[in-house]
C-alpha cells in the first residue's frame, strides 16, 4: 500500500515539474491552463464534489426502496 | 456495390431461418460481408427510386455517413460474434435488422427514408429489449415502445410540416430561421427522444439493463448514435444543444453515483458520454463536429466493450448488483484485463480511444470560448473515471470476497471483447487512422505535452479522491426514480383509472340494459299480453307462433300472385 501511495506522489511530481519546465509550450486558453497542478487539483475536488453531492441529491430526492415499482406493476 | 443495410438484412433472414453452426458461420459471413460492402462504397448518391412524384434517396454515401456506416458495420460483427453462443435465432434477426436500420438511417439521403428506418429501428430494437424474457424485460419494453412512438410521431409531424411548408425533401441542416419554427422543434424532439436528452432519457437506462447480456450490446450501440449523426447533419451550431448536452454530461454522472446496477450504472454513462457529442454539435465549428463524430466511433467501441464485459460478469454469476458482486477477479482475469482497456478508453486515459476524441470537445469548447462548458465537461469526465473506471470494477471484480460461484465464460464472448479491446488500443495508438475519416478535416493532435500531463493528473486527483472516499462509494440497495417516474407512477395510476372509470360505466350501462329489457320484454314478446298489464303471462300468451300465419300461407300469396301476372301479362299480348 506504501508503494501505491510513493508511486503516485511521483507521478504528480513529475508531471508538474514537466509542466514547469514545458510552460512555454503550453498551449493556454485561460488562465488555469497555465496553472501548475490545477489538474490534480481540479480531478480531486470535482471526485469529492461529485460523490458528496450526488449522495446528497440521491438520498434526498432520488433513492427508494428496491421493490418501488414493483408493488404497483 | 450494395446498400450494407441489406447485407444485414439478408443475414437476419438467414439467422431467423437456419440453426447450429450453419447459423453461426452464416451470421458472420453475413456481418463481415456488411463491413466488404461499406468498403465499396463511393461518394454520392448511389440508389434512387421514384416512387410516384418524389425520388426517395436510399443510399447516399458522405464522409459523414461514412465515418459512422463503419463504425456500425464493426459493432454489428463485435456484437454477434459475442452473442454466438447464444442459440436463440430471433434475436439474433432483430439484433441484425436492428443493426441493418441504423445503417439505413444514416445512409438515407431524404427525410422519409430516414424515417422509415428509424422506425425499424425503435421496432426490431423493441424485440431485442423483449428477448431479455423476463416480467422486467417485457414490461420495460412497453415502457420503452410508447417513448419511442411519441418521439416517431413527433418527427414524422416535423418532416410533414417541413415538407408541406416548401422545405425539400433531401436531408439538409436546418435552422430556426430558415425552417417552419414548429418543423424545426418537431423534428428536434423527435431526434433528442433517440438522443437520450434529460428529461427525454429515462427510456434508456429503463430498458437497456433489462435485456438479454448479448442483446444489451447492441442496444448500446445503435439508437442514440444514429441520433447524434441525424442531429450532427441536421443540427449543427443550434447553440441549445450546448447547453443540453452539458446537463447530459451532469445528469448521467449524478445517477451512476447512486445506482446498484452495473448495467444501469453504464447505461447513465452513455447519457452522459453521448453528452459531449450532443454539446459538440451545438458548438457547431468544425473541430466541435468532427469530435462529435470521432466521440460516437470511439464511444461504440468503449461502451460496447463495457457492456461485453458487464455482460460476462452476470452470464458467470447470475448476479447484477454492486451490492452482491464482489471478489471474483481472481476467477476471470481476462474479462478483468479486457473491461480494463474499456474503462481506460472511456476515462480519457492517454493511449486509448477516448482520450483521442473526447480531448477534441473538450478543446473545441475552450477554442470556442465557452470556459464553463469547458470545465464542466471536465468535471463530468472525473465522474466518468470515477464510476466507469474505479468504482464498477473494484466493487464488481475485487472488494471483499462474497464466495460467489462463477461459470466460465464461453470463449466466443472473450473473442469478442478482445476485439473490441484491439480497436480501442489501436485508435488510441493511431489517432490518424480515425481523424482521416473526419468529414470536416479540423486539425488535432492529441498527443501534446500539456494534453497528456493534464489528462494523467486529472486521473490522479480523481483516483486519490477515490481512494480516500472508497468506504462511501460502496454500492446501496436502493432503485433510483427519474422522468420514467411520471409514466411508471402518476400516468399510470390515471391511466388505470381511466381504465376503471370506463370499465364500471360499461357494467353500469350493462346493469341499466338489463333491467330496462327485464321490463319491457313482456311488452315485446306478446303483443296480446302487453295490451292486459298487469295480467299474468302464461306460456300460451308467449307463444310466437299464435300470432304468425304459417309460412306456407305467405308462400301460397306470393305464388298465387306471380302466377296471375304472368297470366295477365299473357292476356295482354
Amino acid at each position: 500500500m506504501r508503494r501505491v501511495w510513493i508511486g503516485t506522489a511521483v507521478l504528480i511530481a513529475v508531471t508538474l515539474v514537466l509542466e514547469l519546465s514545458y510552460r512555454h509550450l503550453a498551449h493556454a486558453e485561460y488562465w488555469w491552463h497555465s496553472l501548475p497542478g490545477f489538474d490534480f487539483a481540479y480531478g480531486f475536488l470535482s471526485c469529492v464534489v461529485i460523490v458528496f453531492g450526488s449522495k446528497w441529491i440521491g438520498h434526498t430526492f432520488l433513492q427508494r426502496d428496491e421493490n418501488y415499482y414493483e408493488r404497483e406493476e | 456495390m450494395t446498400h450494407p443495410a441489406l447485407v444485414l438484412f439478408a443475414t437476419a433472414l438467414f439467422a431467423a431461418l437456419s440453426k447450429g453452426t450453419i447459423r453461426r458461420v452464416g451470421v458472420i459471413v453475413g456481418c463481415v460481408a456488411s463491413i466488404w460492402s461499406w468498403a465499396q462504397l463511393s461518394p454520392g448518391a448511389l440508389w434512387n427510386v421514384r416512387v410516384g412524384d418524389v425520388t426517395l434517396s436510399l443510399l447516399q454515401v458522405d464522409a459523414l455517413s461514412s465515418v459512422f456506416g463503419l463504425i456500425l458495420t464493426m459493432v454489428a460483427t463485435i456484437g454477434i460474434v459475442y452473442a454466438l453462443h447464444n442459440d436463440r435465432g430471433g434475436e439474433h434477426a432483430f439484433s441484425l435488422i436492428y443493426a441493418g436500420g441504423a445503417l439505413g438511417v444514416v445512409f438515407a439521403g431524404d427525410w422519409v427514408t430516414l424515417f422509415v428506418f428509424w422506425e425499424l429501428m425503435a421496432v426490431s430494437s423493441l424485440f431485442v429489449v423483449w428477448e431479455g424474457r423476463s416480467a422486467g424485460a417485457a414490461r420495460a419494453g412497453y415502457r420503452y415502445l410508447l417513448v419511442h412512438i411519441l418521439g416517431g410521431s413527433l418527427l414524422f409531424a416535423g418532416i410533414l410540416i417541413h415538407i408541406g411548408d416548401g422545405g425539400s425533401l433531401e436531408i439538409t441542416a436546418l435552422t430556426a430561421d430558415g425552417t417552419t419554427p414548429l418543423a424545426f422543434w418537431l423534428i428536434l424532439l423527435g431526434v433528442a427522444i433517440n438522443a437520450a436528452i434529460p428529461p427525454l432519457h429515462a427510456w434508456l437506462t429503463d430498458a437497456y439493463p433489462e435485456a438479454s447480456v448479448t442483446g444489451s450490446i447492441f442496444l448500446s450501440a445503435f439508437t442514440t448514435k444514429t441520433a447524434v449523426y441525424v442531429l450532427i447533419r441536421v443540427f449543427p451550431g443550434a447553440s441549445v444543444l450546448v447547453v443540453a448536452g452539458v446537463i447530459m454530461a451532469l445528469y448521467g454522472v449524478v445517477y451512476a453515483v447512486v445506482e446498484n446496477d452495473i448495467r444501469r450504472l453504464l447505461a447513465y454513462h452513455i447519457v452522459s458520454q453521448v453528452g459531449y457529442m450532443v454539446a459538440g454539435v451545438g458548438m457547431g465549428t468544425a473541430l466541435a463536429l468532427d469530435g462529435a463524430a470521432a466521440h460516437a466511433f470511439s464511444h461504440i467501441l468503449y461502451k460496447s466493450l463495457l457492456f461485453m464485459g458487464t455482460g460476462a460478469v452476470i452470464y458467470a454469476t447470475g448476479l447484477r448488483k454492486l451490492t452482491e458482486l464482489g471478489g471474483i477477479s481472481g476467477k476471470m482475469k481476462l474479462v478483468v484485463a479486457l473491461y480494463a482497456v474499456g474503462a481506460f478508453s472511456i476515462s480519457g486515459v492517454p493511449l486509448f480511444n477516448g482520450f483521442i476524441s473526447k480531448s477534441m470537445i473538450i478543446s473545441a469548447a475552450a477554442a470556442s470560448h465557452r470556459p464553463v462548458v469547458e470545465l464542466l465537461l471536465t468535471l463530468a469526465s472525473v465522474g466518468t473515471f470515477l464510476h466507469t473506471g474505479l468504482k464498477l470494477p473494484y466493487f464488481t471484480f475485487f472488494g471483499p470476497d462474497k464466495g460467489i460461484t462463477v461459470k466460465p465464460v464461453p470463449i466466443n464472448m472473450l473473442v469478442a471483447m478482445a476485439i473490441g479491446a484491439f480497436f480501442c488500443t489501436m485508435y488510441g495508438l493511431f489517432p490518424s487512422r480515425l481523424y482521416a475519416l473526419l468529414p470536416n478535416g479540423a486539425e488535432y493532435h492529441p498527443y501534446t505535452l500539456d494534453h497528456v500531463l493534464s489528462a494523467i493528473q486529472l486521473l490522479v486527483g480523481t483516483a486519490l479522491a477515490f481512494w480516500l472516499l472508497l468506504a462511501k462509494l460502496g454500492g446501496e440497495a436502493t432503485v433510483s426514480v427519474d422522468t420514467d417516474w411520471f409514466y411508471r407512477r402518476p400516468f399510470a395510476h390515471i391511466a388505470d383509472n381511466v381504465i376503471l372509470a370506463v370499465q364500471s360505466a360499461g357494467a353500469r350501462a350493462q346493469a341499466l340494459s338489463s333491467r330496462l329489457i327485464g321490463q319491457a320484454w313482456t311488452f315485446l314478446m306478446n303483443p296480446v299480453s302487453s295490451n292486459r298489464p298487469g295480467d299474468a303471462a302464461t306460456a300460451r300468451d308467449q307463444d310466437p307462433y299464435r300470432f304468425r300465419s304459417p309460412v306456407g300461407d305467405t308462400v301460397f300469396w306470393v305464388v298465387l300472385y306471380f302466377v296471375l301476372l304472368i297470366v295477365a301479362t299473357e292476356l295482354s299480348r
